[in-house]
């Protein structure tokens, strides 16, 4: 290895660490908002603070039917209509600023925390 | 199309055979991605073989070998013009574009040029894939993909290298 590919490899681990402290700054203590969005749109926004219980949400998409469950915690995709299953190998998201997208479907989960919708809004047009 | 009269007939045929080889490991390496820890990620050893092409042919052929091969891997895996397809499409351009700058201006080994394969191939994914949802929310995942990407990519480019080595010494 040449001096300058130490000096790529150093970048890119720069460019990570930064890319990681920016989206995963947010407090693990806040309450947690989880958005659902399908083609674009909300379709749902539920506070995790007050679930109780597991809750199951069945999404209507192009190809089926996406069933999605969220708790307490967090949330994470049940089962999908989509080809390969990426969304569901995700596993379940617990902490704002996670997403899982299943692309194929245009479905969206995004933790986020209240005081952080704002911004969120400003993203997603 | 550049005409024929460009490409002596073995650098015809040996595009060809890396091209089939390229094809053989996007293949290879799909059916065990579900080894890494993150959806979407693959160890890009077809990459491996783009980089083999850059070193070896001129820029403008190695084009013609990418274009060839992501047009290939689309009819025969993903499928043309599916979201998967756009978002590979976006990755392997971008990658090659900065590929490409790099072997011509000699900047890094080919472990450099692996290593810049992979951060430009997740950024451009990224991009594309958030352009394709329309939301900036999915680059919360590019940090995990250019920490994968730095063993996959380090391994592409030592592959590209023994390669090289290996057929300088049999030329």
């Amino acid at each position: 290895m040449r001096k300058t590919d130490y000096l790529l490899l150093v970048v890119i681990c720069l460019v990570a660490l930064a890319g990681y402290l920016f989206f995963h700054s947010t407090d693990n203590k806040t309450a947690k908002l989880l958005i659902i969005q399908h083609d674009n749109k909300v379709i749902e926004r539920v506070d995790l603070e007050k679930v109780t219980a597991e809750t199951r949400l069945d999404v209507p998409v192009q190809d089926g039917t996406l069933t999605l469950m969220y708790d307490k915690k967090g949330a994470w995709v049940e089962s999908s209509p989509c080809p390969e299953k990426l969304c569901i190998h995700q596993g379940k998201i617990t902490r704002a600023g996670q997403t899982i997208a299943c692309l194929p479907e245009k479905v969206l989960l995004t933790l986020t925390t209240p005081g952080k919708e704002a911004e969120f809004d400003a993203i997603i047009r | 199309m550049p005409s024929s009269a460009k490409y002596s007939l073995q650098t015809l045929t040996r595009l060809s055979v890396l091209l089939a080889g390229a094809i053989a490991l996007r293949l290879i390496e799909s059916a065990f991605a579900y080894l890494l820890p993150l959806p979407g990620a693959h160890l890009g050893l077809a990459n491996c073989v783009t980089i083999i092409v850059l070193y070896m042919y001129t820029t403008g052929q190695a084009a013609l070998f990418l274009t060839a091969r992501i047009l290939l891997v689309g009819l025969l895996f993903t499928g043309l013009l599916t979201p998967g397809f756009t978002i590979g499409l976006g990755g392997a351009l971008f990658s090659f574009i900065f590929m490409a700058l790099a072997v011509k201006h000699n900047w890094f080994s080919a472990w450099g040029i692996g290593l810049l394969g992979a951060f430009c191939h997740n950024c451009g994914q990224i991009m594309v894939a958030a352009y394709l949802m329309s939301t900036a929310a999915i680059f919360s995942y590019l940090p995990f993909l250019l920490l994968l990407g730095i063993p996959t990519g380090l391994f592409t480019g030592f592959l590209a290298k023994i390669f090289l080595d290996r057929f300088a010494q049999i030329q």
